[in-house]
């Protein structure tokens, strides 16, 4: 597999788009379960999909296999998502569901679940909403895509120390936050 | 809660979330096994995490990731096009470079300049934009926004049969008007169709596409349009603009898709249509399925006579090939 991916780059990178929408296609499923967990909204998550792999099409060129595949996309993915987060600040206030639903309860494909449960997803994102950006991705990096803390350093382009404070203040905050539901 | 050392917490809070080697992890179970404050922040830990397991966890569809493949096609397909243009004035300029000399005859080189000027005519990627805005905005500003993500508000303020008017909510009001030919005021419907939030707005863009000459890139948006789309209206116009193109691969794919997971009868029905436009052995297996499965009975009747139709097909190619 890791074999194959490399000649997929080496192939996108010699200019055959084929084989860079190969690359997309084994790896735009933790692209976008990022851009959501990220976002917290399905629409902005497909915008940060698309500039994500824009951007890997335009650099794929830069890639110069120092890092696995995976980390480098992840890496544009966290550094577009702070880039679009600083130029929605400048910006003017949009509603992010123009059909009056409310984002928060929109988390999952299908939505049976009980009042209780979508009271403890609105407390949860609540208080992930409250996190510095940056604890916020180290901890969605870690606990929700699993990566090691090696990684989540090469991502962020932190020292791996830093990653764990970034953790530790994370889990603190919320376990703080959500001390009323734990045990729900 | 006995207080824990900040030191404790952070090593706890690495235990929790897997991030310790196996030296650490045992050294720290074992000072844990004597410290029941400890085991209770761990315990905690653990809760708050399982909480936000269950909060972030999220996988999309195959159909939503393929319709934003599709999105992605069609966009890097247009980067590329933007690419290829200059090399091809480059080429233009090298055919005049290397092929007239100063030893060639007048009417050589009358013949060079005709087909240099047909080919540029016919091959050039995208003509100047004939869109207009105001309050200061370019069409490059619109196709940034669109390409941020940015475009959030367009209204349809009016449209007849040549020009569209759009009004697009910024920092500022801008108004756009163009043509269907315009690639901004085509960027903008592929945008709308793909991405607004809206199902009336997104119905209000199938609608002008529909004077949007075919390409490409209109194949894959309404491809992507009808794989991903959630209102059965929407998706019915654009399966109709669909069929107006020659059904290829990528369109018996995305129709064979519909057939045998669509909901709505009359969508599944509209991508029976265009397969049955284009009837070709590798649909028969899906066909018979639907033959036999379908809740519809006119489309179980229809995808009988398609399969006859295919069958009589390769009867006559065969009879083809004997005489």
């Amino acid at each position: 597999m890791k074999n194959d991916i490399r000649q997929l780059i080496q192939l996108a990178q010699a200019g055959d788009s084929e084989a860079f929408h190969q690359l997309v296609a084994l790896h735009d499923e933790k692209i976008m379960t990022l851009a959501f967990q990220l976002t917290q909204n399905k629409t902005d998550a497909e915008d940060l999909y698309q500039e994500v792999f824009i951007k890997a099409y335009k650099n794929l060129s830069k890639f110069r296999f120092q890092s696995a595949f995976y980390t480098w996309l992840y890496r544009i993915t966290v550094n577009t998502f702070y880039n679009l987060k600083r130029s929605q600040n400048k910006m003017p206030i949009q509603e992010s569901m123009e059909d009056g639903s409310d984002p928060l309860l929109n988390i999952s494909e299908e939505s049976n679940d009980s009042p209780d449960r979508n009271e403890i997803i609105i407390a949860v994102k609540t208080a992930a909403e409250k996190l510095p950006h940056k604890q916020r991705t180290a901890f969605l990096l870690k606990h929700m895509q699993n990566l090691k803390i090696r990684e989540i350093s090469g991502i962020m382009g932190i020292g791996e120390g830093t990653v764990k404070k970034y953790l530790f203040r994370a889990m603190e905050k919320l376990r703080i936050e959500l001390k009323d539901y734990r045990y729900a | 809660m006995p207080d824990i050392s900040t030191k404790l917490k952070e090593q706890a809070t690495l235990y929790t979330m897997d991030a310790m080697t196996e030296k650490e992890r045992y050294q720290f179970e074992s000072s844990m096994t004597a410290d029941d404050a400890l085991k209770r922040y761990v315990n905690e830990l653990k809760h708050t995490l399982s909480l936000t397991t269950k909060s972030f966890d999220y996988k999309p569809s195959e159909e939503k990731l393929q319709g934003q493949r599709n999105l992605l096609r069609a966009r890097i397909s247009q980067l590329g096009s933007a690419k290829s243009s200059i090399p091809f004035l480059e080429k233009i300029g090298q055919l005049f470079d290397t092929v007239i000399s100063p030893r060639q005859p007048a009417w050589a080189v009358v013949s060079y300049v005709v087909i240099a000027f047909v080919a540029g005519r016919f091959l050039s990627v995208s003509p100047n934009p004939i869109v207009t805005t105001n309050n200061g905005f370019s069409s490059a500003d619109i196709l940034g926004l669109i390409h941020e993500g940015a475009l959030s508000n367009v209204q349809f303020e009016k449209s007849d049969g040549e020009n569209i008017r759009l009004a697009v909510e910024t920092k500022q009001n801008v108004d756009v008007t163009g043509g269907t030919n315009d690639e901004i005021i085509q960027q903008i419907l592929y945008y709308l169709l793909l991405n607004d939030a809206n199902p009336g707005k997104r119905l209000q863009a199938v609608s002008l596409l529909k004077t949007v000459p075919a390409h490409d890139n209109k194949k894959l948006v309404l491809i992507s349009s009808i794989l991903s789309e959630t209102n059965t209206g929407v998706r019915l116009r654009a399966l109709d603009l669909l069929s107006q193109f020659e059904t290829d691969k990528t369109i018996r794919d995305a129709c064979l898709k519909i057939l045998l997971e669509d909901q709505n009868e009359a969508v599944r029905m509209g991508a029976l249509s265009i397969l049955a436009n284009s009837p070709s052995a590798d649909i028969v297996p899906a066909l018979r399925l639907v033959s036999l499965m379908d809740q519809n009975e006119y489309i179980r009747e229809r995808a009988v006579e398609v399969m006859a139709d295919i069958s009589y097909l390769a009867e006559d190619q065969a009879l083809e090939v004997i005489q």
